[in-house]
């Protein structure tokens, strides 16, 4: 026997199938494995009855190759093992395909095997010696049971009928083979009934033809013979129409290769009886390709096809129904593959999202249970009568399946009321392509899926069943599919998201109902034309009844919607209110309240909308969204809603999803701000600034669009910035970086205020410039810084004022204080200074430590008061310390150091003046014994010995614990440094001063400029001894970055301990840039890199700044700012210029061929010969031919360069100017270049 | 600007805004793209045009940047197991459904439903990364710029080396393009199922434009990628992932949208030798359902999170590097209150 050979082969694989399947799908499998050779013995006990039997899917694997399955409603007697079918339905499976024919009998409730029958041996053993050729070539097509009868097609056009007798014996009845070719389809022709047996069946065949025959005839012929047209075009699938009985007609339904629908009537007097041909009664075109197959709707005349097209549609073909002329079917769904097998649900679904009643759906089972019993015409009736209004439609209520052609493994299932989202999709285990499958019947009614795949397993699935979310072959789509999305715009804060419910795209049964209905309304259209107007209005006034009748039963809708509005309108952001009806019912509602039947259908409903409700999409119930009818929301070009009155279709009020933009309402996300901003901010360094002067510009930027916190920022920098400097030109030995420093000494260089001043004051200072060069660049620095500082307030106190005048303001003062004379002047800046920084100090900390230095400092003013006159007025004001020590210092030196000592000591209030300028003295002199004094004195004079003093000051024990109590809280441990670095000590106490936004740093600088200037350790004099005498040097002092690049030089071994200051500008930029990016405040995180980045490159390394560069110059491109990013390009850093240009600028590649001899113009010779003389070089001309290109017409030079050419219509080109002398001085009006072609 | 309607029959599985910000697409289950154009003058947002783009669900988005081609060119990604390539044609009229042309049919060597396409970020040239439920992810290059219709398989690499979603029915699947631009290495996330890789071109190969094409020739298209890291803790399908921009930080802010109803923020750190360490910043309940997205906004410094509670909520990282709610934002019409929680706000404002 055939099969004992492969059974061996075979059993490994069945083994570990069975293996695969028991770890998977918990017990039970056992029988699964039943060989066929022992399948009589095969019988297990059975397992114990249980609820969850639906957990085990049933998996069994035929060892041939299996195309087609059906399920055999037939008692088998002695397979159940006092396992008595109440239902009275019986479920077995009948797998067939290649030389195989088998029966699978299940259980009861399908949940497991219990035999398998080999219904081909049985047959050619009884049958052998009449049939001998049956175990041969039968490659099974089709097979269809109905009772006790299997009827097999073979692919060689044999349609082998089987008698099943109740002990599972089986054997071969008849033998049709009239069809030339593979049989695609049989049908039996019942009453819808599956218990009555039935005689007649119908096969549908590649040859194109479908017969009709009977079992009972002994004529080997069909009764009918029908062909679809003259040629042959293969029926891929009939099926007869159980409808159609209650018509008393009998209708076929086949599909073809064609892609046409054609529908049959037996009893129609059109066939030709004579010749048993009768052609369709109707055709459709309803797919491209081949219609592969088609299933008919268990309770309308509503017939499913499927297509190789990658379509389903779902099409009315009853007799009454006048769209059937439309192209277009009803219901079209698109599937991701082409389709093999459509199946309509056996029992109706029950829902998830849509709350049906659910008692309707006990009801309804109660029903279904026996369906199989009750004839077609039974069930209709009693699904239509009692309940059909809550029912609604029933065309939407019964799930339908396909399965793919080719390579596809999935099965997918749909339901009309969500029609573009599969409920579910079933993969095969292994990732084999399914080859078949049906709805079984089943005595729970729940929605069962048998299956057969193409490596030969048989699986069956359960879809109501609760647990299937374990199942991992089944998923729903509605499940993984994103319910809401949201997107950022390239605003700092601006996005969208979509306002949408997961369910509320299901149809609701009065929805489903409505749309129904609406179908009979179209219907209706003709029918008025017939005069049947009555009867159709009596249908609708029945249905506005049921309508009214349900929507009272419905749940009041939601009031919750019009609180939402309120709390929309009270909301203080500027967000638009979102209209929408909360729920489906409020839809219903609007549309249930009127009696009138005519005026009452969706359209009025559409014309008058609440405005609180949402408004409703028309869904064209009948056709898909194909190109041709977009659904339109209010937003649309084109005026659609009268196409769609006229074209008066049936609709579906549906909701449409909203996309909503938001803008936050957070200060970073102000594109005018934003802007601003980006316009305004100086990115580079212009000439005759530095970066001080840049910062206090940038902060006034701020301040005008109202930033003041980052105008703060930038002041702090500025003036952490300004210490710096001081500390940098002074005593460059002390910081590390030598490269910031070469770049700073860069800008001042570049600075020409800097160098008209410090030319001045070097002619001033006669011999001694080289050594002061220093100290007369940070004075000017001062001069300048406050400058800019007076011109800030003036902007923030005035508003705008235009930059050139700004600059002539900064520049007058420049001058101005340039000569260090008029002490008005200073007060001027002083005042400024003050008030702005008055307004800007804010720590109830900083302003304390502010009065108390302020009542010190009256005792100074006592003391300057006699000292100099002038400083008298200003005791009453704010800002009249800063006068005192700043007029001090410029006056007399003398004076200058006791204020020093006082603005560092303003900490211990019992100490009088007298007693600190007592300490001072003495401080004073004990300085030449802690430095080395040899080499101060070698330039003593005043000021020096002033500064001297003042550093001494500074460096003794008791100042220094003065710095440590005046610290603030983050003042760092200096104890220990101090000593050694007195520099240090000194300048902390006046940065410490900086930071705190009192006003108080700008009294610091000259006497500490003064002081920093040689306020040196031990450590550092030498270095510092060793720069003066370098600079002293003649032939050195000659230029200022002589001068000045020696310092630095001579400082090129920094002490290795720097000390950590938190008001350093390293630090500070540090905190701003961690802060801000954290704020995501990308214009100024940029524009702090920009600035930055030479000089902090520490703090601001390529890294990062290359980030912020490239972030900020991509949010300026989706801004649309163009001009800011080829500035923000322009100003990179240099040596980051490459990469940013690299990534932003797109080079354009043009090749230019030669006009004469059209030949690439590469030029390459000529540009090896103009290697030196750049702008020669061109290819305006060729090389090859030495012929120029794109010659002038009028005086045949080449147009080369930034010349303005101008083309004429006739393709000719020339210079402006010649063609403006040809056309309008010599007033040509033909082309010059003799084509004829008139300009005018 | 004021909310607008759609036209979608079906829900919205992804809305994308163009570089821009000018135009809005939208890719729904009814197997429609839409764009819809700013019109500045009123500020509101008209159609630029509808068409039915695949047989399927859409299910993702992505505009390619505009340094690419003068017209807008749109990838989307369906569960018709297909990822299609689109062009916008100037001259055919707004709402025509002729507007916007296709340019090229990927990933169908796939035999799954696509879950995320993602154009990579500019700075790596035109290309696009695409994973579907077979667990592979393939990235498409276009070959030459002048003819778009050309798009090279350049890379596959199977996410889920042997392990098949097996024990979940639900699948997902996204990727995440590392947009920043100055990092060593090419870098993504590609997330599948429950767990998140993420992979980059080799640190090692010093990225030098040779090097890149020679890696880029098939040979060696296998192993121009390798894994880098992962993402721990997920007890679910990770729904979403974004990315931040790094914005001058020298680690990487990686957010997930988890089944488990956390968002969870990442720090990454990249060593010197491009190596990833991975740490957890924050996880984040709120939302107490199913998390559906994530989305950083531009600066990174915002992150959106969607959620199945039918919320968005906003996060901002405070001063105390905790991350906070800033504002929870309704978008459904289930609990009928839309107001965005303005407090948050608010204090937010005044912080700054």
């Amino acid at each position: 026997m055939s099969n004992n050979s492969n059974s061996n082969q075979s059993s490994l694989a069945k083994f570990a199938f069975n293996i695969y399947g028991t770890l998977n799908h918990s017990n039970s499998y056992d029988n699964n494995s039943t060989s066929p050779a022992s399948s009589y013995s095969s019988i297990k006990s059975k397992v114990t009855e249980n609820y969850d039997y639906r957990a085990n899917k049933l998996v069994y694997n035929c060892e041939r190759e299996v195309i087609t399955l059906s399920q055999l409603n037939f008692q088998l007697h002695n397979l159940s093992n006092g396992y008595p079918s109440d239902h009275g339905i019986s479920h077995h499976v009948v797998v067939g395909g290649r030389n195989y024919l088998r029966i699978l009998a299940l259980n009861d409730d399908q949940s497991r095997i219990l035999q398998d029958i080999n219904v081909l041996e049985q047959s050619t053993s009884q049958f052998n010696s009449r049939l001998p050729a049956i175990n041969k070539l039968n490659n099974i097509n089709t097979v269809k049971t109905h009772h006790d009868t299997i009827a097999a097609g073979l692919s060689n056009g044999l349609i082998n009928v089987f008698k099943i007798s109740p002990n599972g014996k089986s054997r071969l009845i008849n033998k049709f083979s009239d069809h030339k070719r593979s049989i695609n389809s049989l049908d039996f022709i019942t009453n819808g009934s599956s218990f009555e047996p039935s005689n007649l069946f119908i096969s549908g065949s590649q040859d194109g033809s479908i017969k009709l025959w009977d079992l009972r005839s002994s004529n080997p012929r069909p009764v009918i013979t029908i062909m679809s047209s003259n040629h042959s075009d293969p029926v891929r699938s009939c099926q007869y129409s159980p409808h159609s009985t209650a018509r008393n007609k009998m209708t076929i339904l086949s599909a073809h290769d064609s892609g046409s629908l054609a529908k049959f009537e037996l009893r129609s007097p059109s066939g030709n009886q004579l010749q048993n041909i009768i052609s369709p009664e109707r055709k459709w075109n309803l797919h491209t390709g081949p219609a592969l197959s088609l299933h008919i709707h268990p309770e309308k005349e509503y017939v499913l096809t499927g297509g190789r097209d990658q379509k389903m549609c779902i099409w009315n073909y009853s007799d009454s129904n006048p769209s059937s002329n439309r192209v277009t079917p009803e219901h079209m769904i698109n599937t991701y593959g082409p389709v093999m097998k459509v199946r309509w649900s056996q029992y109706p679904s029950l829902r998830s999202g849509a709350d049906l009643n659910l008692e309707n759906i006990q009801q309804s089972n109660e029903f279904n249970r026996f369906d199989d019993k009750l004839t077609y015409d039974e069930r209709e009736a009693l699904y239509s009568f009692p309940n059909s209004s809550t029912r609604g439609n029933s065309l939407y209520h019964y799930d339908f399946a396909c399965s793919y052609l080719n390579d596809d493994s999935t099965i997918t299932v749909y339901n009309l009321n969500r029609k573009y989202i599969p409920k579910e999709v079933i993969t095969s285990a292994t990732n084999k392509p399914f080859q078949n499958f049906i709805w079984p019947n089943n005595s729970t009614s729940s929605r069962k899926l048998w299956t057969v795949t193409k490596s030969n397993v048989f699986t069956t699935y359960d879809l109501d069943f609760q647990e299937t979310s374990q199942d991992a072959e089944i998923s729903r789509p509605l499940d993984d599919l994103p319910s809401t999305s949201i997107t950022w715009n390239n605003g700092m804060g601006d996005f969208c998201f979509v306002n949408q419910d997961k369910y509320e795209y299901e149809m609701t049964d009065n929805e489903s109902y409505a749309s129904e209905n609406d179908d009979s309304e179209e219907l209706a259209i003709p029918l008025d034309r017939s005069n049947t107007n009555s009867v159709v209005e009596e249908e609708e006034t029945k249905y506005y009844d049921d309508f009214e009748r349900v929507v009272g039963s419905l749940p009041v809708p939601n009031p919750g919607f019009n609180s939402t509005n309120n709390s929309l309108a009270s909301g203080s952001i500027e967000k638009p209110g979102l209209f929408r009806s909360s729920t489906q019912y409020s839809v219903n509602f609007t549309k249930s309240p009127s009696p009138n039947p005519r005026s009452t259908n969706t359209f009025s409903s559409f014309q008058e909308p609440a405005p609180l409700v949402r408004p409703k999409l028309h869904r064209n119930a009948s056709t898909t969204t194909q190109e041709s009818n977009i659904s339109f929301g209010s937003t649309v070009h084109s005026t659609v809603p009268s196409s769609n009155n006229k074209k008066r279709l049936s609709y579906v009020n549906h909701l449409s999803p909203y996309v909503v933009p938001v803008s936050l309402p957070i200060p970073s996300n102000d594109d005018t701000v934003f802007e601003a901003l980006a316009d305004n901010y100086l990115v580079s360094i212009p000439d005759g600034f530095n970066l001080v002067d840049v910062c206090y510009l940038n902060a006034s930027i701020a301040a005008t669009v109202h930033r003041f916190r980052e105008c703060q920022v930038w002041r702090m920098l500025a003036v952490s910035l300004e210490d710096d400097y001081v500390a940098n030109a002074q005593q460059a030995d002390i910081y590390t970086d030598n490269q910031r420093e070469m770049i700073e000494n860069n800008h001042k260089l570049e600075d020409e205020e800097y160098n008209k001043d410090a030319k001045s004051l070097s002619s001033d200072l006669g011999n001694f410039v080289g050594s002061y060069n220093s100290n007369s660049t940070s004075t000017t620095n001062y001069g300048g810084a406050g400058s800019h500082n007076g011109k800030d307030q003036s902007v923030d106190s005035l508003g705008k004022i235009p930059r050139p005048m700004k600059s002539t303001d900064d520049l007058q003062l420049h001058a101005l204080s340039s000569k260090l004379s008029s002490n008005s002047l200073m007060e001027l800046i002083h005042k400024s200074r003050g008030n702005s920084f008055t307004n800007a100090s804010k720590s109830p900390e900083a302003s304390n430590l502010f009065l108390r230095k302020e009542s010190i400092t009256q005792d100074d003013k006592l003391e300057n008061a006699i000292i100099d006159d002038d400083e008298t007025e200003d005791v009453e004001s704010s800002s009249s310390p800063k006068d005192i020590t700043f007029t001090g210092s410029n006056n007399n030196h003398e004076h200058s150091a006791p204020i020093a000592i006082t603005s560092n000591e303003s900490l211990p209030r019992t100490t009088t003046f007298e007693s600190r300028y007592n300490r001072y003295s003495f401080t004073s002199q004990r300085r030449p014994t802690l430095t080395p004094s040899t080499h101060t004195s070698e330039d003593l004079d005043n000021e020096n010995w002033n500064i001297l003093n003042n550093a001494a000051n500074n460096s003794s024990p008791v100042s220094n614990a003065i710095f440590l109590q005046q610290g603030s809280p983050n003042y760092f441990n200096q104890s220990h440094h101090s000593v050694s670095h007195h520099p240090y000590g000194s300048f902390s106490s006046r940065r410490n001063s900086a930071i705190q936004p009192v006003g108080f740093p700008r009294n610091k600088p000259s006497p500490g400029s003064s002081g920093g200037t040689r306020d040196e350790t031990p450590k550092q004099a030498l270095n510092q001894v060793q720069e003066e005498i370098l600079s002293l040097n003649p032939s050195e002092k000659a230029t200022i970055k002589s001068g000045l690049t020696r310092a630095f030089e001579s400082s090129a071994d920094p002490p290795a301990n720097e000390v950590l200051k938190p008001w350093k500008v390293e630090s500070l930029l540090k905190q701003v840039l961690e802060y801000s990016s954290q704020q995501g405040d990308v214009v100024f995180c940029a524009t702090l890199a920009l600035l930055f980045h030479d000089q902090y490159n520490a703090i601001i390394s390529d890294e990062v700044c290359l980030d912020l560069i490239s972030l900020y110059i991509e949010i300026l491109q989706r801004k649309r700012l163009f001009v800011n990013c080829a500035n923000v390009l322009n100003s990179c850093p240099k040596g980051l210029m490459d990469k940013i240009k690299e990534l932003t600028i797109n080079d354009v590649d043009l090749r230019f061929y030669c006009c004469w001899c059209e030949k690439l113009l590469v030029n390459e010779q000529s540009k090896e010969k103009l290697k030196d003389k750049r702008d020669e070089f061109g290819f305006w001309y060729c090389d090859e031919c030495s012929k120029k290109q794109s010659n002038c017409i009028y005086c045949e030079e080449p147009c080369k360069g930034l010349t303005v050419v101008v083309s004429l219509k006739c393709g000719h080109r020339g210079h402006f100017g010649c063609l403006k002398e040809w056309f309008i001085e010599e007033e040509n009006i033909v082309c010059p270049g003799g084509c004829d072609y008139q300009i005018l | 600007m004021k909310p607008f309607v759609t036209g979608h029959e079906e829900l919205i599985h992804d809305v994308k805004y163009d570089f821009y910000g000018k135009h809005i697409a939208t890719a729904s289950s009814d197997q429609h793209i839409k764009v819809f154009d700013l019109d500045s003058s009123n500020s509101s947002w008209v159609l630029n045009d509808s068409w039915k783009g695949h047989d399927s669900s859409i299910v993702k988005l992505s505009w390619a940047h505009p340094e690419f081609s003068s017209s807008k060119i749109l990838a989307s990604c369906s569960y018709d197991r297909t990822v299609k390539v689109w062009q916008e044609q100037s001259d055919e009229l707004h709402g025509s459904g002729r507007r916007w042309i296709k340019l090229a049919t990927l990933a169908i060597e796939s035999y799954g439903p696509i879950y995320d396409v993602a154009f990579a970020p500019n700075h790596m040239g035109l290309k696009l990364g695409c994973v579907g439920s077979d667990g592979i992810f393939r990235i498409y290059e276009s070959l030459e710029p002048s003819d778009l219709t050309n798009w090279a398989l350049t890379t596959e690499l199977p996410i889920l080396s042997m392990q098949l979603p097996a024990k979940s029915l639900q699948s997902s699947f996204c990727i995440e393009w590392c947009p920043a631009k100055f990092s060593k290495t090419e870098k993504f996330i590609v997330v599948a199922l429950d767990q998140g890789f993420i992979y980059g071109t080799s640190p090692s190969n010093n990225q030098s434009n040779d090097i890149k094409e020679e890696m880029d020739t098939d040979s060696n298209s296998k192993s121009k990628y390798i894994k880098l890291c992962n993402l721990p803790e997920h007890n679910g399908l990770i729904r979403a992932v974004s990315w931040a921009p790094s914005m001058g930080r020298n680690y990487h802010l990686i957010a997930t949208g988890c089944k488990d109803g956390y968002v969870r923020i990442f720090k990454a750190t990249e060593s010197q030798s491009g190596e990833l360490k991975i740490e957890t910043l924050a996880k984040l309940n709120d939302h107490k359902s199913e998390v559906w997205k994530v989305n950083w906004n531009l600066t990174g410094t915002i992150l959106s999170s969607a959620g199945d509670d039918g919320n968005i909520r906003l996060w901002k990282c405070n001063y105390l590097n905790e991350w906070k709610c800033m504002s929870v934002i309704n978008t459904s019409n289930r609990s009928g209150n839309r107001v965005i929680e303005e407090e948050n706000v608010a204090q937010n404002a005044s912080g700054k």
